[in-house]
């Protein structure tokens, strides 16, 4: 099976904390062949790209998520691995994407690198505002669900981050995105019910063992498989609770709804216990 | 008979600001006369991505012919695959069908930047404290775009053409293997020349910036209307032009400052780039 998975910290950051990320989890239980990771740059860089997927391998898993990442990139990068597997001739079983927050963007540098701006690496560079964030992000939503159509991808996105609620409601395409390929309501996402519910490591909302599990469970049901093993055979129990019993917690369930992207000086979490 | 079209100003009839110069409404006029509503962005909030307006006058005028002109000033290639796209959904969701469309792709170095109450332009130009995009992600981009735009209007089953005024730099993008999916049957030069600095070599310019002359958007007319088909069917030249509301210009649109340093802009045609004041200045203009 070849899968793909892009992604933000949300994704990325579970995958290097702890013994399972969520797509390898999805994989396990839907393979029992041992499946390959492969870490794919960030970028746009075909010829580096091309020899990569330009092999015989048939169990891997192309993982693209990188920590800051915005949805502008993470829309190019998919579009550019769907078109340079096709061009390949080789095919994609499962494509997982989550989308990040619809706020954050990118800039190319003189230099040819890429910098990330989010609300909090470089946000003096210039954020995205509202209405057009959210209008581009429900654009690469829908443009995403019709390649995937179009070359016979099966697909799952996980909206992480809620997206803005009264630019939903006026969008005039809403209806033509297949939500039922989505985890939750783009309008709630799962940040602030991660927060709440103790599945979140930190005040940023990136998931814990338990939120991984929730994930890799919720994209299973929508796979049509919803026979997930014990928690306890994919993490240590440290790892399952991690954070959960902290005030990090604490603050998480108080003040779910209101934490955003998490950019609160320690001063001021100092202040709230 | 519905012709949507999009771009910058080399598309929006910049020489003289006047709509009527540009090779879309020459395009438009040989195709369907001038017993058509015009209808452009101008008329409408920036901000707007609901397009409402324009959707209404087309259900308030079904037998009349329209042409959707969306080409502006200072536009980027991702607000033209913003808006272009956005249109499209929603004109589905109306099952109103578009019959030809012509989209001008602009240099790949501009991008839209939004702020607390607007969304700006920035170009070389304009706002380019924001910063502008370097390649060769400003390449990259900008063939995805066009690839999206052309997937979609395919898809749709739309007669269109593509315009690729400016070139994407295609040092940095030999091995992007969009450019293989590209129909390059639908543009009028391939995307990694650009029309820009052949214009610019034949004096088909009436600025340094590369605005293409009243002869330019004659000669990008005829490009169009071969690829959507319809060959023969273009006006003639002075017949079109004595007819706009500014009438013939002395020079064709072509300004004295191209006349007068016609062989600089010849020799120096592919170091003009944007033209901006500091790339003039580099090059002793």
């Amino acid at each position: 099976m070849i899968v793909y998975i892009n992604g933000c910290s949300h994704t990325k950051g579970g995958e290097d904390n702890f013994s399972n990320s969520y797509v390898d989890i999805v994989v396990k239980e839907l393979s029992d062949e041992p499946h390959e990771s492969i870490i794919l740059d960030n970028g746009l860089n075909n010829k580096k790209l091309k020899k990569i997927i330009n092999t015989n391998k048939q169990n891997c898993v192309y993982k693209h998520a990188f920590y800051g990442k915005s949805n502008d990139l993470i829309m190019l990068e998919t579009i550019n691995f769907i078109y340079s597997m096709n061009s390949l001739n080789k095919k994609i079983d499962l494509l997982l994407i989550q989308w990040t927050g619809v706020n954050r963007r990118f800039q190319s540098e003189p230099n040819g690198d890429v910098t990330n701006i989010n609300p909090h690496d470089l946000p003096d560079r210039g954020l995205k505002f509202e209405p057009i964030a959210t209008e581009q992000t429900l654009q690469y939503m829908k443009l995403i669900q019709d390649l995937c159509i179009l070359y016979n991808i099966d697909y799952v996105c996980v909206p992480y981050m809620e997206v803005d609620e009264s630019v939903l409601k006026d969008n005039i395409f809403k209806n033509d995105i297949d939500f039922s390929k989505y985890t939750c309501p783009i309008e709630i996402g799962h940040r602030n019910e991660f927060r709440k519910n103790g599945w979140a490591m930190d005040i940023h909302g990136h998931p814990n063992g338990m939120g991984i599990y929730k994930l890799a469970e919720m994209i299973l049901k929508i796979l049509g498989k919803s026979t997930l093993r014990d928690i306890n055979f994919y993490f240590s129990h440290k790892e399952s609770n991690y954070y959960v019993d902290s005030k990090q917690f604490e603050l998480n369930k108080k003040y779910y709804k209101e934490l955003g992207e998490g950019f609160i000086p320690k001063n001021i979490i100092k202040k709230l216990f | 008979m519905i012709i949507l079209t999009n771009g910058c100003s080399h598309t929006r009839g910049a020489c003289r600001n006047c709509y009527e110069d540009s090779y879309a409404s020459i395009v438009t006029k040989s195709l369907i006369g001038t017993d058509y509503i015009q209808v452009t962005l101008r008329e409408y909030s920036i901000n707007s991505f609901t397009f409402t307006p324009i959707i209404n006058l087309i259900k308030e005028n079904p037998t009349k012919d329209i042409h959707i002109l969306l080409a502006d000033y200072g536009k980027s290639n991702e607000l033209i695959f913003f808006e272009t796209l956005n249109i499209l959904y929603q004109l589905d969701k109306h099952n109103i069908k578009i019959d030809f469309s012509i989209i001008q792709w602009t240099g790949p170095n501009r991008r839209v930047h939004s702020l607390f109450d607007k969304i700006i332009k920035v170009n070389p130009y304009d706002n380019y404290e924001y910063g502008v995009k370097f390649e060769p992600w400003a390449s990259a981009t900008t063939l995805q775009y066009i690839l999206t735009i052309q997937n979609e209007l395919e898809k749709r089953n739309i007669n269109y053409c593509f315009v690729p005024y400016m070139e994407v730099h295609s040092d940095h993008n030999i091995d992007f293997n969009l450019t293989e999916f590209l129909n390059l049957k639908r543009f009028t030069t391939h995307p990694f020349e650009g029309h820009r600095n052949d214009f610019r070599y034949r004096n088909l310019c009436c600025d340094v910036s590369g605005h293409p002359s009243l002869l330019g958007n004659y000669v990008l007319a005829g490009k169009v209307l071969d690829i959507l088909g319809y060959p023969d069917s273009i006006l003639g030249f002075y017949d079109y032009f004595n007819k706009t509301k500014l009438g013939m210009s002395p020079h064709l649109g072509l300004t004295d400052y191209v006349i007068d340093n016609k062989s600089i802009i010849q020799k120096l045609k592919g170091r003009l780039g944007d033209a901006t004041k500091s790339e003039l200045k580099k090059i002793g203009l």
